[in-house]
């Protein structure tokens, strides 16, 4: 059955589920997109003017792709000029509107899919960064990246079940 | 609680204080004499402060009297709450966006007064799961930020933190039952 969220999204296409639980209709769940694609689970990333949330200190405390940019540098990513799949990097995206107001941010998989935590709503695998090009999160409109883990690397290579392997 | 009575001047003083003291209890309504009985003074002086401190909506009148349905604060805000999880964007990651919903500003704008609601609901929400995002009508209602820096951003920790802050400063107390002592303590205050 569709998900209320579908229509926001008219290029999302297929999609896969990856949520760890529902969340529907309760609290919060700890991370937000932005932490998620900084690869944190334990706590909301947020440039809040109240400086009430987590975020970077040598990052400028705003809403701005410039001030996200930062945040992202300090744990080690740089600007990259594309999406495109490159098994030696972890990538992510940045989503802004046309107002310049980031919404969003999704990270790349070693597969070259994408994934996003969706507000409330579900984390799920998109094919593509553009796949939640909406009124809601607007665009892509900066993608940076980050020399990949070992992990990452060998996933990236080999697949899965080699590195669940050599994970263990 | 639903009942209904004729006001004299000490039950209208009476009812205020049960219409401030309420907590989360759902409308009830109060009938009171027309314009022309002695008591009417006193009686819009204490619907006056009603006004200021809870819902009072006129639902209907006659020569004889009139009817008014009060909500108390502590239903007033279960009803923000209930509008702000309706209305927010579900898809939307930034806390800082429940201050575009009308609800959540509507819960600001009851200022000082929402306080306890709101740190009793934290009370509520951290001993059964996740917090809600209550951080940012917190910090702006009171200018406070009692969060310490490790621990923002880890939404337990925050709420904890806040519901120290309440403890120490009276909003609540350990039982959890401190909203309607701390009502009539900010009438108390300066």
């Amino acid at each position: 059955m569709a998900k209320a969220w579908e229509p926001h999204f008219p290029q999302l296409g297929t999609y896969e589920d990856h949520s760890p639980t529902t969340y529907a209709g309760g609290p919060h769940p700890r991370y937000n997109c932005w932490a998620f694609a900084a690869g944190e689970s334990l706590k909301r990333w947020e440039p809040d003017p109240g400086n009430q949330y987590y975020w970077p200190s040598a990052a400028p405390r705003d809403y701005s792709v410039p001030a996200f940019m930062a945040a992202y540098e300090t744990i080690g990513y740089e600007p990259s000029q594309n999406s495109t799949l490159d098994r030696s990097c972890e990538k992510i995206a940045i989503y802004a509107t046309a107002d310049g107001r980031v919404t969003h941010a999704a990270r790349q998989l070693s597969d070259g899919r994408w994934i996003s935590k969706l507000g409330d709503e579900e984390d799920i695998i998109h094919q593509l960064p553009e796949s939640l090009s909406s009124v809601v999160y607007g665009q892509p409109v900066q993608y940076m990246k980050r020399t990949a883990s070992r992990g990452q690397a060998l996933h990236g290579w080999f697949g899965w079940g080699l590195r669940e392997i050599l994970t263990f | 609680m639903s009942y209904a009575e004729t006001l004299s001047p000490q039950t209208a003083f009476a009812v205020n204080a049960i219409a401030l003291n309420s907590g989360e209890q759902g409308h009830f309504s109060i009938v009171i004499p027309s314009d022309d009985d002695p008591t009417s003074q006193i009686i819009k002086i204490a619907t006056s402060t009603w006004r200021s401190r809870v819902g009072c909506e006129f639902k209907s009148q006659s020569d004889k009297y009139r009817i008014i349905t009060i909500t108390p604060e502590g239903a007033r805000f279960r009803e923000f709450v209930s509008q702000w999880r309706k209305e927010r964007n579900s898809l939307s990651s930034s806390a800082w966006d429940n201050v575009r919903s009308p609800a959540y500003q509507r819960i600001i704008g009851m200022g000082e007064r929402a306080l306890p609601f709101i740190l009793r609901e934290m009370q509520r929400e951290v001993a059964t799961g996740d917090p809600d995002d209550w951080f940012v009508a917190l910090w702006s209602i009171t200018g406070e930020n009692p969060v310490p820096l490790e621990n923002r951003g880890q939404l337990k920790e925050m709420a904890r933190a806040w519901i120290d802050w309440g403890l120490r400063l009276g909003y609540i107390n350990g039982e959890g039952l401190g909203a309607a002592f701390s009502a009539i303590g900010y009438l108390r205050r300066p």
